[in-house]
């Protein structure tokens, strides 16, 4: 088998992240990531606090909350259930270490590839992200993120600085849906830097085989 | 339509999915002896007031909780909003 066949793309299709730019905002595909979720286990609340202190150093945050210290970084998306995220060069095997430590007190499900991380930056996000999601965006500060439905596809969305650092979470299957409907918006009130560029369309979102010929 | 989350705050109706009467927590026991006659009114029998109703929603464009609504089916008022989980466990359910 050759091995050009074997090479990964990125969600949006790209053999590159991809990356549009607006004036004073931009969209930045990122795979820098490894993810996994966290839930804590039926009357084993405790074990699971204190175990989450020795690994990453803080108390999990509560609704809507994300932490962060040193690698690590995690945020509530549900009662009892959080989502964990280390760079990908130093933790790519994230879901052993944190089975390892967590124990019985936690399930563990690796979540790396099945999501689109993009990096929305610059002083307009709030008035791309005011199009797409409805939040009042001026409670979700830094420090906070929330499942929100863009166009009806539920993705989560933090916030990593004050008002002008957002990333977004799409299910990778939703990929191109859910950048469609984030560029559709920064489209409609910002002027872009450079002409519109479309991810490759030969580029299956779902991370498959790139088509050939 | 506004749900008042109890752990998130206001949240639009679009995010939600509506599943049913809340009595749907209350599943009869399926190894009683009367448990067809149980399970016939738990399937079949909903009462459909015009007033107040408790009924149950699923945050599925949320946090994925499942909450108790009860609603004024005349006007649309919700006037109380509590996580499932929680009145499961008042009535005795260990989860």
């Amino acid at each position: 088998m050759s091995d050009d066949l074997l090479k990964p793309r990125f969600p949006l299709g790209g053999a590159s992240p991809f990356r549009s730019e607006y004036e004073g905002f931009s969209i930045s595909e990122s795979m820098a990531n490894s993810f996994v979720w966290l839930a804590c286990r039926l009357n084993r609340q405790a074990d699971f606090e204190r175990m989450a202190r020795e690994v990453f150093g803080f108390a999990m945050p509560g609704p809507g909350g994300l932490a962060r210290r040193s690698a690590y970084s995690t945020f509530w998306t549900g009662p009892g259930q959080w989502m964990v995220v280390a760079p990908f060069s130093c933790h790519r095997d994230l879901e052993t270490l944190m089975k390892e430590g967590f124990g019985p007190s936690a399930s563990v499900t690796d979540q790396t590839d099945a999501w689109l991380r993009l990096d929305l930056e610059g002083v307009a996000c709030h008035t791309v992200l005011e199009r797409l999601v409805a939040l009042p965006l001026h409670t979700v500060g830094e420090g906070s993120a929330h499942r929100v439905s863009v166009h009806h596809t539920g993705c989560f969305l933090g916030c990593l600085g004050m008002a002008d650092r957002y990333f977004l979470l799409a299910p990778r299957s939703s990929a191109r849906s859910v950048f469609h409907a984030l560029r559709q918006a920064a489209e409609s009130v910002l002027t872009p830097l450079a002409a519109p560029r479309h991810p490759p369309v030969s580029g299956l979102s779902g991370g498959g085989a790139p088509h050939r010929g | 339509m506004i749900i008042e989350h109890p752990l998130l705050g206001p949240r639009d109706a679009q995010e939600f999915v509506y599943l049913g009467d809340a009595s749907l927590i209350d599943r009869p026991d399926g190894m009683a002896e009367d448990s067809v006659e149980c399970f016939h009114d738990y399937l079949y029998l909903r009462s459909n007031p015009a007033g107040l109703h408790r009924e149950l929603w699923f945050h599925e464009g949320g946090d994925r909780s499942w909450l108790v609504v009860t609603r004024d089916t005349v006007t649309h008022e919700i006037v109380k909003v509590e996580l499932a989980a929680d009145v499961a466990r008042q009535r005795g359910r260990c989860r």
